[in-house]
């Protein structure tokens, strides 16, 4: 664990350093002050010393001299009565330890006592040699004594002399109690500046103490407190109780910025939480909440042995009523139809059951407790049955159908990301089975969804590996029998499945998306196609068109001006060689929007066909807003016209209303003579078919087109 | 003041019967013993009214030559004196004994010869050839009357030049020590052979270290003779000398005069001139005499 230095410990660390310095200067000053007593004793004591022996110097020469001169006389009469008498006065002054008085050879007359009991010894000790020898005023000093000697003499004549031995240490007496005096007075005042460091030392470190506890107090925790509130909230925690402060300073200002903070975070939060949640515009549960509530619930049912049932919904062909009424309509449909799944899931599934909006047109239900199949079923068959029931919005009644995918946890898988795969993979088998139905999931049923991804991921790459071409079915003008152009087919040839069925790929490039890449590619080589038998093909009367199915999707992408006109350009196709054909579902819806667009597209020369017409709910009506050059009568109609009356009716119907609006008309699938009589009679402008010609390749068409050969 | 006083007592001569009544002394210290004498003086002159006495005064002489000669001009009337020096001042100026002096409660004292007992001399005949320690030659106890001794006995004096001289054979040599006290040390440190001194100094331990006189033996002495004299000027008014006699005699029994009589140099009464006295006085005079003549 990484040592961690915290404001607290750093502001400590401070003040301890700071309180230590100046402790150690208090030491050391107090130390010297140590050193300057001693020295201040030494030098004082020195100092006395040497005005003490200085004194006794002084004193005792002029002492012994006057002494000398004194005892000439008695010296002279060998009167040892003054001798001693001058001795003993000499002995009474303070601080003289001997007197001697003693003869010309040195030989003790008189020391001061009464009874003289050295009188006539030789003078034997350290000093004596030098007393005596000395003839003048002699001054000698061991560590106690100054000794001084003098001649006592009479004239010239030496009678002998006398010495004094002066005590040096007295008077060392008053220098030991001036000194100690002294030595008091500055240990006192050692003691007292001891005292004042002690007290200032004390006084630093409560100081630090109290700056400490401020800085604590006023800093540290309010951090600390803000610390802790933001690592609550970065776990989540938004409710966590904010700092308060009414602090005016920057760390006032802080704490409150804070908390706004928070409270701002925590808003936030919920918002984001609300829409990441929760679908918006039915309020239900979105694919993430679904998603994590299963997660949880799967967790817990995994341990009890429950079971559960996911439903999915999907409202059949429901971007038509976006497309044909408007998304505001939609909407309103999608609220209803929430509504209805919700009551529905209510009453079947019970309060537990669980609805969410996947997105678009997609709900899903879980339920679980009890017999969760019957359960499933039965709310499946009742959501088909409500859902097919007419919604009245806007003053009008929309009809639908709802397909339900069915998939039961455990058994048919145990993870969730599983289970709401096999939910889809249950409801797009319903669609396929025919909408407005429900399906429970089987393996089988993944099997086929998991081709259709194959073919999805194989497709892919198609084009660029060379597996995708272009086919050309001539198309001829029926009055005279002439080739006017031909129709663009893809086909696709597996390099392992062989020929795939057009019907088969396309839906998989339709419904992946895949088509908005495979489409313009179709284009330009189709128009490339086109240039070519431009150039080569010269024998045909009239220049020959290709016709392009452009798929509803790419419509919807709405570059498709752009797209066309940059294929003309590139192929150097005139524009009136190219048709392009859309399907009459692609064009319902929203009208205005596509009309533009056609309008751009034709404004270029390339005209539009409608094809499969007269498959589609809308009928004839929209030829009237949607600006197209010609039809395409669906190749069912063609398919019986000979037999069916209705038909031939309705075909004759389209060809009168087409001509009658300008329009040119195309019949498709024609396969028979007869047929191909019957539309000439009908005054079908063009027509195509395996009568006509099959689908061909490109090079084929092109010898096609170079013989002036009709039908 | 005391040079004055001296002066003008010097100066004004008094006539001997000026009704003046003056005490002389020998005093190398006229200051301490003027305070001595005077007490004394002031309780005799009151009582010597009627002998025309109306005035004391006291006159002090640095030694006996000058009293001698204050006496013989009738300077001084009255001197205390010790025996030896009243007996020099009898001589010379003609002085009268009055009165025996006690002092201290002593009357009569004697000197004694001692020497170191390890020297061997047991009497005074062991003396010549030696050295002898007087005091000093004004010294009644510890020279005239020791000297006189020895010279009473045959013995031949003769003064040394220093502790290290050495007398004829058969003579004394005698050297003067100043005081009592180098008497003794000289004694028992060997300087001389033998000293001598009045019985009441050899008695006194500051003159005589107690130490000194374990060490030393008395090898003779002299006989009694008076501690002290009061003398008075030949030719003194006989009336006045027997005024004085008789106020100094009945001064003990008086209480008045007791104060006076003890600063008097401790003089505790005044006694008549008995015959023993007369004759101790007279031996000292012939002492001193002998001592003047065959000496110095």
């Amino acid at each position: 664990m990484k040592l961690r230095l915290g404001l607290q410990a750093q502001f400590f660390a401070m003040v301890a350093l700071s309180v230590v310095s100046v402790a150690a200067l208090m030491v050391l000053f107090w130390v010297r002050q140590q050193e300057m007593q001693s020295l201040v004793e030494d030098v004082s004591k020195q100092a006395t010393d040497q005005v003490l022996d200085a004194n006794l110097h002084g004193r005792a020469e002029t002492g012994v001299e006057r002494l000398a001169e004194s005892l000439a006389n008695p010296l002279y009469y060998f009167d040892l009565d003054q001798v001693g008498e001058i001795a003993r006065a000499t002995l009474r002054q303070p601080g003289v330890r001997y007197v001697l008085v003693y003869d010309a050879d040195g030989n003790i007359l008189h020391d001061g006592t009464p009874d003289i009991p050295s009188y006539g010894k030789r003078m034997d000790d350290a000093l004596a040699r030098d007393a005596i020898a000395a003839r003048e005023l002699h001054t000698q000093t061991t560590p106690r004594v100054m000794d001084v000697s003098a001649p006592v003499l009479i004239g010239d004549a030496r009678l002998g002399g006398v010495r004094v031995g002066f005590d040096r240490l007295d008077g060392r007496g008053v220098q030991e109690v001036v000194i100690a005096t002294l030595r008091k007075q500055v240990r006192e005042l050692g003691h007292r500046q001891l005292l004042a460091i002690l007290l200032l030392t004390g006084a630093l470190l409560t100081l630090g103490g109290v700056m400490l506890a401020v800085i604590q107090r006023s800093m540290v925790r309010p951090i600390s407190q803000l610390a802790d509130s933001a690592r609550a909230i970065e776990a989540g925690q938004f409710d966590t109780e904010m700092p308060v402060s009414r602090r005016q300073d920057e760390l006032g200002d802080l704490v409150r910025a804070f908390a706004r903070m928070g409270q701002s975070v925590s808003r936030h939060n919920r918002d984001i939480r609300r829409m990441a949640y929760t679908d918006a515009l039915t309020g239900l549960g979105n694919r993430l909440s679904f998603r994590e509530f299963l997660d949880a619930r799967l967790l817990q049912l995994d341990d009890i042995g429950e079971q559960l049932a996911l439903l999915f919904a999907d409202i059949d062909d429901f971007k038509r009523i976006n497309d044909t009424l408007g998304h505001d309509v939609g909407d309103e449909v999608l609220l209803q139809v929430a509504h209805r799944i919700s009551r529905v899931a209510e009453d079947i599934g019970g309060a537990d059951a669980r609805v969410a909006r996947f997105g678009g047109d997609e709900f899903v239900i879980l339920v679980e407790g009890g017999n969760v199949r019957e359960i499933a079923t039965a709310l499946a068959e009742r959501l088909v049955t409500v859902l097919a029931e007419p919604i009245a919005t806007r003053g009008r009644q929309v009809f639908m159908g709802t397909s339900v995918g069915i998939t039961l946890f455990p058994d048919d898988a145990a993870g969730a990301t599983a289970l709401l795969k096999n939910g889809d993979i249950a409801m797009y088998q319903a669609k396929v089975a025919g909408k407005n139905c429900y399906r429970f999931y089987s393996r089988a049923m993944n099997e086929a969804v998991e081709r259709r991804v194959h073919l999805e991921n194989e497709l892919r790459g198609a084009w660029d590996r060379g597996e995708l071409r272009l086919v050309y079915q001539p198309v001829y003008r029926l009055a005279d029998q002439m080739l006017v152009g031909a129709e663009a087919l893809l086909r696709w040839r597996h390099r392992e499945q062989g020929v795939i069925a057009p019907s088969v790929f396309i839906d998989v490039a339709e419904q992946s998306g895949l088509i908005e890449t495979i489409g313009p590619q179709v284009m330009r080589a189709a128009c490339g196609d086109a240039a070519r038998w431009e150039r080569e093909a010269t024998s045909g009367l009239s220049p020959l068109f290709v016709s392009v199915n452009v798929s509803p999707r790419q419509l919807r992408s709405g570059d498709l001006a752009k797209m066309v006109e940059a294929s003309l350009r590139d192929a150097g196709l005139p524009a009136d060689r190219l048709h392009i054909e859309l399907t009459e579902t692609a064009v319902i819806g929203d009208e205005a929007h596509v009309s533009q667009l056609l309008s751009r597209v034709r404004s270029m020369g390339v005209k539009v066909w409608l094809d499969d017409f007269g498959t589609g709910f809308s009928g004839l009506s929209h030829l009237r807003r949607v600006p197209v050059d010609g039809v395409k009568i669906d190749r069912s109609f063609i398919a019986d016209v000979l037999r069916d009356p209705d038909d031939l009716a309705l075909t004759s119907a389209i060809i009168a209303m087409a001509h009658s609006l300008g329009i040119t008309v195309v019949a498709e699938g024609v396969e028979k003579e007869g047929q191909y009589a019957l539309l000439r009679e009908r005054r079908c402008d063009l027509a195509q078919g395996y009568w006509l010609g099959h689908p061909m390749e490109l090079d084929e068409f092109i010898a096609l087109a170079a013989k002036p050969v009709t039908a | 003041m005391l040079g004055l006083i001296l002066a003008t007592s010097v100066a004004a001569a008094p006539d001997p019967s000026s009704g003046v009544l003056v005490l002389g002394r020998i005093s190398d210290n006229p200051r301490a013993h003027y305070e001595q004498l005077k007490p004394l003086l002031d309780y005799v002159v009151p009582r010597m009214a009627d002998v025309g006495i109306r005035e004391g005064r006291i006159l002090m002489a640095r030694d006996t030559q000058q009293m001698a000669s204050y006496m013989r001009r009738g300077r001084v009337d009255w001197v205390t004196e010790t025996a030896g020096t009243a007996m020099l001042l009898q001589q010379r100026a003609g002085a009268r004994p009055l009165l025996v002096t006690e002092r201290d409660g002593v009357s009569h004292y004697h000197s004694l010869f001692f020497a170191r007992r390890d020297r061997g001399l047991t009497g005074l005949d062991d003396l010549r050839g030696r050295r002898v320690a007087f005091q000093r030659p004004s010294s009644t106890s510890a020279y005239f009357v020791p000297a006189a001794t020895l010279l009473a006995k045959g013995v031949t004096l003769e003064i040394l030049l220093s502790p290290d001289d050495q007398p004829s054979p058969g003579a004394v040599g005698y050297l003067f020590a100043r005081s009592e006290l180098n008497i003794a040390t000289w004694v028992h440190k060997g300087l001389v052979d033998a000293g001598v001194m009045s019985n009441l100094d050899w008695e006194q331990p500051g003159r005589v270290p107690g130490t000194f006189k374990r060490d030393f033996v008395v090898i003779g002495r002299t006989a009694d003779y008076p501690r002290a004299v009061e003398v008075v000027r030949d030719n003194l008014d006989e009336r006045v000398a027997l005024r004085l006699r008789e106020v100094l005699l009945q001064a003990a029994a008086d209480p008045q005069a007791r104060d006076a009589l003890s600063s008097f140099f401790g003089t505790t009464r005044f006694l008549p001139m008995d015959p023993a006295s007369r004759r101790a006085l007279e031996d000292i005079g012939r002492g001193v005499a002998r001592v003047r003549a065959d000496v110095e």
